[in-house]
């Protein structure tokens, strides 16, 4: 799971994500530091948490088997930009008047 | 990866509006280095979808710095916890740099139409993913889990609340389905 996914009621920190509404970042100068360590804190409680030692959440480490360790976010392959979507669309009948080039 | 490494190069100055082939649209200045190399155009209604898609590869692009240089701070076993994060917002910039890249080659092949919504539907699904937080998951789950949101329109105001609720048909009574125009 990423960082806002962690856990159920971690979900709400996914608002700091968000995209402020003034426009200051743009140029990529805006500080989140405040942000991320509150992030970290959050995310480290949660994953060493002995609550989460039966969920997906948990992490195990592979040599002692104790409640920390490797625990890896698959490969991300972004398959979902695919025909997949187009398809449902079409099937819903909401493609009909598009062109052409969204299969392209 | 070789293409994800330059799409890193680019920043985006902040959208305006912008008369286009007869349309009304929005521009973007793009910054390669941070020296100006063009514009690109933007149909108005992804405006919030598209301050999202270059924010998040902002967002995580920082997380991964930040992270990486607090590893070091952090004893076994909590340091491979942030070990961790730090991959997991790895992948994550990675994600919305192939996003950006993905809805700006279907942009490019945009014909504008000032008769038409000039939907971009990468952009569309994008949205969808990013409301649902399903950013990471394959199509089959995000079908399976709630194939009613892949039907509503992201660009609409009235349905982001509707994104963010747990499933249940009632709630889709107010909710605005795409359309092909």
């Amino acid at each position: 799971m990423l960082i806002p996914s962690l856990a159920s009621d971690y979900v709400g920190n996914l608002n700091d994500m968000s995209a402020p509404e003034d426009d200051d970042w743009w140029d990529a100068s805006i500080e989140l530091e405040d942000t991320f360590q509150t992030a970290l804190d959050a995310a480290v409680e949660v994953m060493t948490n002995p609550a989460y030692k039966q969920s997906r959440l948990n992490i195990v480490n592979p040599k002692t088997r104790t409640a920390f360790g490797s625990w890896e976010e698959d490969e991300p392959r972004v398959k979902f930009f695919s025909r997949n979507f187009d398809q449902f669309l079409q099937d819903q009948g909401l493609l009909e008047k598009c062109p052409e080039y969204i299969f392209v | 990866m070789r293409t994800l490494r330059r799409e890193q190069l680019y920043r985006y100055g902040a959208p305006e509006p912008k008369r286009y082939l007869g349309c009304a649209l929005l521009r973007a200045e793009v910054f390669r280095n941070d020296e100006h190399r063009g514009y690109v155009y933007i149909p108005p209604q992804y405006e919030n979808l598209w301050r999202e898609l270059v924010y998040g590869a902002i967002y995580w692009e920082k997380a991964a710095c930040w992270l990486k240089g607090k590893v070091s701070s952090f004893r076994r076993p909590l340091k491979t916890a942030v070990e961790t994060l730090r991959a997991n917002a790895e992948i994550k910039h990675r994600q919305f740099l192939l996003c950006r890249r993905t809805i700006l080659q279907e942009l490019q092949l945009l014909r504008f139409d000032p008769n038409d919504r000039n939907q971009v539907f990468t952009f569309i699904e994008f949205g969808i993913r990013f409301y649902r937080d399903l950013l990471n998951d394959s199509f089959n789950y995000a079908y399976a889990t709630g194939q009613m949101y892949l039907a509503l329109d992201p660009t609409r105001a009235e349905n982001l609340p509707i994104f963010s609720k747990s499933m249940s048909p009632s709630v889709l009574v107010h909710a605005h389905p795409l359309s092909s125009k």
